[in-house]
């Protein structure tokens, strides 16, 4: 097995080093982009009210400049921020960021004329649950340079999907804050054995099983939506959920209308799905929802090669078809 | 014999499978009379909201039927389809569902043969499995089976949603 990323090579001193450069960069950059009126606004992160967390940011002046950070627990997803603007928009984007931004783009949400993509080389963001629990932070450690100094990143420590990521530097971009990190190169037998381990596993399962192992994992979800909320492929106008007339899913924790809904989330992002992981960032309880979304993306690179927002080209998987697609299902 | 008889929810496309059934009943093909039939205008308008409405109301099995490639009213409806069928199936499978619960077949307007043969294997393989076992929420009655499309019946969920929205 060849990894070509190390994360544990990369030392704590390091990660406190990137974590400063491209702060002053990512101001730097935002505050130039105001000035010169390239754009309205920036999006990027700024410090959460929590140890270890980041909220996103949306500024409009130059001065608000320093507000902006740079660290291992920007988490979420910052394409999300900018579906439906009108405006113009200066995103920070690590690589699934970006990802997400050409799928807007494919998709028609947002013009690549109103974005100016201030690109993030990514060493990956350290997993909300685990760091929590096992490095058992004081709630009222005051700073978070403080707490960052907790925090090597190993390869233990990541999200899931960082240890699998396919995209590290942006796809698109207009300046780069740091030169491109190594990307890790994946046969098609490599991602399908190790990227989707977890699916493989689950799929081994007996149906019975499968079916039990869901509503386990599901036993606890209380409906929140944050997983929708914080996933920017979810732009309906009127979400499946919130349809009343007909009516298709309960509005309440029964398990039945909980797999509904997890069931059309997830086949809603078939062929889109980035593997981001804020969806899983975002839930409060700590439920694997990408565990659903990534058996589609296993159904799309295996049967169509389709790895989304990797370009600005190319049609996704169900909004074309082949004559010769498999058809061996149906009579 | 069990005493087993399965309720199937089958969507056909209006122009191929929906004709394949007339010309069954026209030529008197014998078929179990355990399928309810709703009919769309395209095989490619299955929402996957309604494979899950039909097991939360109670269906044991759902099949889907459309033309056949090449023949389709709305000239790509079912190649696009077909895409969406493979990943539903296969995610419904990943979440649980048995294999032999749902089916898709392409039957052509003059296949009333095809339609009859295929409408029992649908029957014996759902049979096969016995009653559904998971995504469940009511069961279904027997009145809500009489006719699929019958407007009048408020207690016929799975039609009046699919009227409400193609009414929306
Ligand atoms: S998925 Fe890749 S680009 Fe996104 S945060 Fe993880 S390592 Fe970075
Ligand atoms: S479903 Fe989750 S992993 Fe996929 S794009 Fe949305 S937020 Fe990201
Ligand atoms: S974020 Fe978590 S708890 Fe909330 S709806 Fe999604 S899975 Fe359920």
């Amino acid at each position: 097995m060849t990894m070509n990323i190390n994360q544990s090579d990369i030392n704590k001193k390091q990660i406190d080093i990137i974590n400063q450069q491209y702060t002053e960069k990512i101001r730097e950059s935002a505050k130039k982009v105001l000035l010169e009126k390239k754009v309205d606004v920036v999006i990027g992160f700024k410090n959460g009210t929590e140890p270890m967390t980041t909220e996103p940011c949306l500024i409009n002046k130059a001065s608000d400049a320093d507000k902006l950070i740079w660290n291992e627990h920007c988490r979420l997803n910052l394409a999300n921020y900018v579906k439906g603007r009108k405006d113009k928009a200066a995103v920070v984007a690590k690589g699934c960021d970006s990802r997400n931004l050409v799928n807007h783009i494919i998709e028609h949400q947002i013009k690549r004329e109103n974005l100016y993509i201030i690109g993030v080389p990514c060493n990956g963001m350290v997993d909300k649950s685990l760091n929590l629990k096992e490095l058992k932070v004081e709630a009222e450690s005051d700073t978070m340079q403080e707490n960052l100094d907790l925090f090597p990143i190993n390869r233990d420590m990541l999200q899931d999907n960082c240890k699998t990521c396919i995209k590290r530097n942006p796809v698109i971009f207009d300046e780069m804050i740091a030169e491109p990190v190594k990307e890790r190169e994946w046969t098609k037998e490599e991602k399908l054995k190790e990227s989707f381990e977890s699916v493989n596993k689950i799929e081994a399962m007996a149906e019975s099983d499968r079916w039990s192992f869901f509503n386990d994992m599901l036993s606890s979800c209380t409906r929140c939506y944050a997983c929708r909320n914080a996933c920017p492929l979810c732009y309906c106008p009127t979400c499946f959920v919130d349809e009343s007339r007909p009516q298709w899913v309960g509005k309440g924790t029964d398990l039945i209308d909980v797999r509904t809904y997890h069931f059309l989330r997830a086949f809603h992002c078939a062929g889109r799905c980035t593997d981001c992981g804020a969806c899983e960032a975002a839930c409060p309880m700590n439920i694997k929802v990408r565990l659903f979304t990534k058996k589609l993306d296993k159904e799309c690179f295996e049967n169509f090669g389709w790895e989304a927002g990797m370009s600005l080209d190319e049609r996704p998987p169900l909004d074309v078809y082949k004559v010769n697609d498999n058809a061996n299902f149906i009579r | 014999m069990s005493e087993f008889e399965p309720k199937i929810i089958t969507i056909l496309c209006n122009w191929c499978t929906y004709g394949a059934a007339d010309l069954a009943g026209v030529s008197r093909f014998q078929y179990p009379p355990n399928i309810r039939v709703i009919r769309v205008p395209c095989s490619g308008r299955v929402s996957p909201k309604m494979i899950l409405s039909a097991f939360h109301n109670g269906a044991d099995g759902v099949w889907i039927s459309g033309c056949h490639p090449g023949d389709c009213h709305y000239i790509t409806g079912n190649y696009y389809a077909r895409r969406k069928f493979m990943l539903l199936k296969n995610f419904l499978e990943y979440n649980g569902i048995e294999p032999g619960r749902i089916h898709f077949s392409w039957i052509s307007s003059a296949e009333g043969v095809k339609f009859a043969e295929v409408a029992r294997d649908v029957v014996e393989s759902v049979r096969q499995l016995g009653p559904a076992k998971y995504f469940i929420k009511k069961e279904l009655d027997d009145n809500d089976l009489c006719s699929c499309l019958n407007k009048s019946n408020p207690d016929n969920n799975l039609a009046k949603n699919i009227l409400e929205e193609q009414a929306a």
